[in-house]
């Protein structure tokens, strides 16, 4: 019985191997879900990619991410949300406003990362800043505040204008409040304001009608997956009309549009990432404060803005973090 | 036990050893272990206070850097007043784009009224005119210096400070500008302190303003119930030079961690620089254990060497003591094969040459022995040969003595002369005691001299046994004795010397006589049939004088009598010795048991067979 010390040895190790090979934990699962196409979305998931990427994550690897898409259309979200939760996963990303609401909807517990929204204390999704307390937190974009910011910085590149059109959505509880303090800068700046309810495509045609008929001259748009969506739209109509227009989106000036000022979006949904891998470590997402951007970007697209004969005011050009010429 | 002798050396060899070397070797190895883990955690602790001291200047020069570009707009300015604001906002507009971190820059008028207000996030204000003059940006920047304010959260999360700067000259205002702390955490994620180490700071409260986990820092965590947050504030606000460098400590994760601080005394901030203690301390560890397993390894080898030495210098040590041991047991052609060099080697030849010369003389003796020997049996032989011809010699006349003696107490008694035949009679029984004398001495010479030879016969036991005890009839008569016999013979032959036979008894019966006077005298005899070969016992027993335990000793050697009695009786003092001859002669034994006073009992036994013995001689 030479071999029995040998055997006995072996034995012990298949032992403490299998329990271990059993008990490896199983790859998270997280799910993605975005409110415009996959396609229009693809810069915001591959920058969410990146995210994990720079925290340790190997999609496929040691995470699994289910995505979904609304395609626009936001009455889908709920039920794509509810798909998601369906999945078990451990995370939901949902950036924009809108999926994060729809996620809220379906599920109170698992924890859901939001990274464009604009207000989340006045949209219910946090308790506070600091303390969001629920199963939501993510990053803000401020666009409440800015709401008024883009007026003003809309009046300084083009001082002549007096009567500006807004495309807000009303559904958007963030539009809504936006529009309030839009219209407040507005007073102060003495500008007319025009309010374009637009909730979905089809009512894009009438808005850009009224626009014409009503005689703006400037166009302000206020970012909600509606617009995202139909940003080409949007720009081409700009262009097409020659109005001077304030976008609430980078992506939008990508697309063609004379400037825009905001948080990148990309940059928004890369940090989210953060938060998704302090809450597959164990974290609370109740306990992890809302960020605010510390970022927020003035895009001019002079190229744009000459090929329609505008001429943008030097004092905004000091402003500007980005000029394409 | 010799093993356990050895044993016993090479043991103690081996504890000696080890211990001189082991105790050598732990000492300088120990001291040397602590000694590099002193200079490892000086060095250590340096090189975090160091990263601690970086980490400090860095977001110092951050804070200097920002306090420079907005030095720059508080330059004064040779425009008139109006155009002055409206350059001013020019200049802020281009700060903001240089700054990240400033969100909001303002203007204070020298009346502390804010005439302007540039800003990322809210709309920009042009002579807002609210008053200022009693805040501290205003009164604390008027002096000259630049003012750093409280940290205070913007929306109860993000850490900001305003800084205010006053200008050269009086009649100019006052730039106040809201910085977003949260731009460290850019200076600070880039400070690398190993795998899993991190800076913070904290301000003059102990409030975090800047975390690797930022988080951290919008929850507003109050780090001040920390004993390093609270040591590095003491730090930070004592100049004195011997400050605390390191310690230990358990950061926000109950993890000790190793804690080095520095402050930001512009700010009166502190920065610390943590790493948890195991990593910091790994390299320690792992030189720690190296150093360990050399020293352990170092042990191994000293065992080894002490084991190596003390075999070979017990293993002569064992050859001398087994070589030692073999010429003590006599075996004298031995040599000790020791080849150390040294005094042991030595030692060995001096056993060698011992060895040798008592072999040789041990030789030389056996020969002078020897030859001794034949000398003196040579002389024995001649001194036999003597006494043989001696006697023969001295019969002859004795007998003629005897002879005319007899004849003439004859012619005497014939003549009727009573006197002459008394006379005659003593030379006869003197002359008769001398020839019996010579009989005795000549029989023992022989015996001596290995002439005797046994006469081998067949007789009948009881009919010898009968004759000698008529012979011994006056001799009991004369002593008054009485005889008693035991005898169980009848009708046993023997083979054996009918006449030695017949001597041993006569003379012990005679013996008996002479010495019991008015006692019994009991002869027995039986034929004993249990041993091999067969032999017949005989024994004669008196109740006579008996023998002292001392005389008992010599009573069988030849011209001994018994001392105590002196010489009042008759006889040669050779009988008893020729009677042990015989007996041995013809292949018996006697024995003697006696108390003195009580009487004697003599005992021998002869084989009923001695033809096996016939032609061999005694000696």
């Amino acid at each position: 019985m030479k071999n029995t010390p040998v055997l006995t040895v072996l034995a012990l190790c298949c032992a403490l191997i299998a329990p271990s090979s059993k008990a490896e934990p199983a790859i998270p699962k997280i799910g993605f879900l975005g409110a415009s196409t996959a396609e229009q979305a693809n810069h915001l998931l591959k920058a969410f990619k990146q995210g994990l990427h720079e925290r340790g994550y190997e999609e496929g690897k040691n995470i699994l991410i289910e995505t979904r898409f609304a395609d626009g259309k936001l009455d889908r979200l709920p039920a794509l949300a509810a798909e998601l939760k369906a999945l078990n996963v451990s995370v939901i990303a949902a950036p924009p406003h809108a999926a994060a609401a729809a996620a809220k909807k379906v599920t109170p517990d698992t924890p859901i990362v939001f990274a464009l929204v604009g207000d989340p204390v006045s949209a219910g999704f946090v308790q506070s800043l600091a303390h969001p307390g629920g199963n939501m937190t993510g990053l803000s974009t401020i666009n409440v505040e800015l709401g008024a910011k883009r007026l003003e910085l809309l009046k300084e590149a083009f001082p002549k204008t007096t009567r500006a059109a807004v495309l807000y959505n009303p559904g958007d509880a963030t539009n809504d409040l936006q529009l309030v303090k839009i219209e407040q800068a507005a007073k102060t700046l003495g500008i007319q304001l025009l309010p374009l309810a637009v909730t979905k495509t089809e009512e894009f045609e009438p808005a850009f009608a009224r626009i014409v008929k009503e005689h703006a001259d400037a166009l302000l748009v206020i970012e909600n997956p509606v617009n995202f969506t139909q940003r080409d739209t949007l720009v081409a109509f700009a262009t097409k009309s020659r109005l001077p227009a304030m976008y609430a989106l980078k992506e939008f000036v990508d697309a063609g549009g004379v400037m825009s000022y905001s948080v990148s979006f990309a940059e928004q949904v890369r940090s989210s990432a953060t938060f998704v891998d302090k809450i597959l470590k164990g974290a609370k997402p109740g306990d992890l404060p809302v960020e605010q951007p510390t970022r927020i970007e003035l895009i001019l697209n002079l190229k744009a803005a000459e090929a329609q004969g505008l001429k943008i005011s030097p004092s905004l050009l000091l402003r500007a973090d980005q000029v394409i010429r | 036990m010799p093993t356990k002798a050895r044993s016993q050396l090479f043991r103690k060899y081996v504890v000696y050893f080890a211990m001189l070397v082991t105790t050598t070797l732990l000492a300088s190895g120990l001291s040397g272990m602590y000694l590099s883990y002193k200079e490892n955690v000086a060095a250590l602790v340096e090189l975090q206070h160091e990263k601690a001291i970086g980490t400090a200047y860095k977001i110092e020069q951050y804070m200097k850097e920002i306090e420079h570009e907005i030095g720059w707009t508080t330059m004064p300015q040779a425009f008139p007043e109006i155009t002055v604001l409206d350059q001013r906002r020019v200049d802020y507009l281009k700060l903001l784009r240089q700054v990240p971190a400033i969100t909001e820059i303002g203007y204070l008028d020298a009346s502390g009224k804010e005439k302007l207000r540039v800003s990322r996030l809210a709309m920009d204000i042009l002579g807002s005119d609210k008053d200022f003059s009693n805040d501290p940006e205003f009164t604390e920047a008027k002096t000259g210096k630049t003012w750093f304010g409280p940290v205070y959260f913007r929306k109860e999360t993000e850490p900001y400070m305003i800084l205010a700067m006053g200008a050269s000259r009086d009649d100019t205002g006052v730039t106040v500008a809201d910085v977003n702390l949260k731009f460290i955490w850019d200076v600070i994620t880039q400070i690398k302190i190993g795998k899993a180490g991190y800076a913070y700071v904290v301000d003059a409260h102990g409030r975090l303003i800047s975390h690797p986990d930022i988080s951290r820092v919008l929850q507003q965590s109050d780090f001040s119930q920390f004993s390093q947050v609270r040591a590095a504030l003491t730090n930070a606000r004592s100049s004195s030079a011997t400050v605390q460098r390191a310690m230990i400590a358990d950061n926000a994760d109950n993890e000790p961690v190793l804690v080095a601080t520095a402050p930001i005394t512009a700010l009166g901030w502190a920065v610390l620089v943590e790493q948890p203690r195991t990593e910091a301390f790994a390299p320690l560890y792992a030189s720690m254990l190296q150093t360990g397993l050399l020293l352990l390894a170092g042990l191994v080898l000293s065992l080894l060497a002490s084991l190596a030495l003390a075999r070979r210098m017990v293993t002569p040590i064992q050859a001398l003591r087994a070589g030692a041991a073999q010429i003590g047991a006599g075996i004298l052609d031995h040599r000790i094969d020791v080849r150390t060099g040294d005094e042991l080697e030595t030692l060995a030849e001096q056993f060698n040459h011992m060895a040798k010369d008592l072999q040789e003389s041990y030789s030389s003796l056996e020969h002078k022995v020897e030859e001794r020997t034949q000398q003196l049996e040579i002389a024995s032989r001649h001194k036999s040969a003597f006494l043989a011809n001696m006697s023969h010699e001295l019969r002859t006349p004795l007998n003629a003595i005897i002879g005319y003696s007899e004849i003439l107490a004859e012619d005497a008694a014939a003549q009727s002369n009573i006197e002459a035949v008394s006379d005659l009679q003593k030379i006869r029984r003197a002359g008769r005691h001398l020839l019996a004398l010579i009989d005795d001495v000549l029989d023992l010479s022989k015996i001596e001299a290995g002439k005797m030879q046994l006469a081998g016969t067949d007789f009948e036991l009881r009919t010898l046994v009968d004759d000698t005890l008529l012979v011994v009839q006056p001799l009991l008569v004369r002593g008054n004795n009485r005889l008693e016999t035991r005898l169980a013979i009848d009708g046993v032959v023997m083979h054996s010397d009918a006449v030695r036979v017949r001597q041993v008894l006569f003379n012990l019966l005679s013996n008996a006589c002479k010495f019991t006077h008015r006692g019994v005298i009991t002869v027995a005899a039986l034929r004993d049939t249990t041993t091999q070969p067969e032999r017949v016992v005989f024994s004669v027993r008196d109740t006579g004088e008996g023998i002292t335990t001392e005389n008992l000793e010599q009573l069988f050697q030849p011209f001994v009598q018994a001392k105590t009695i002196g010489r009042m009786h008759d006889g040669t003092g050779l009988g008893l010795a020729l009677c042990r001859r015989f007996c041995e002669l013809m292949g018996g034994e006697i024995t003697v048991v006696s108390e003195y006073g009580k009487g004697s009992e003599f005992t021998f036994w002869l084989p009923v067979n001695a033809r096996h013995l016939e032609g061999t001689s005694a000696s």
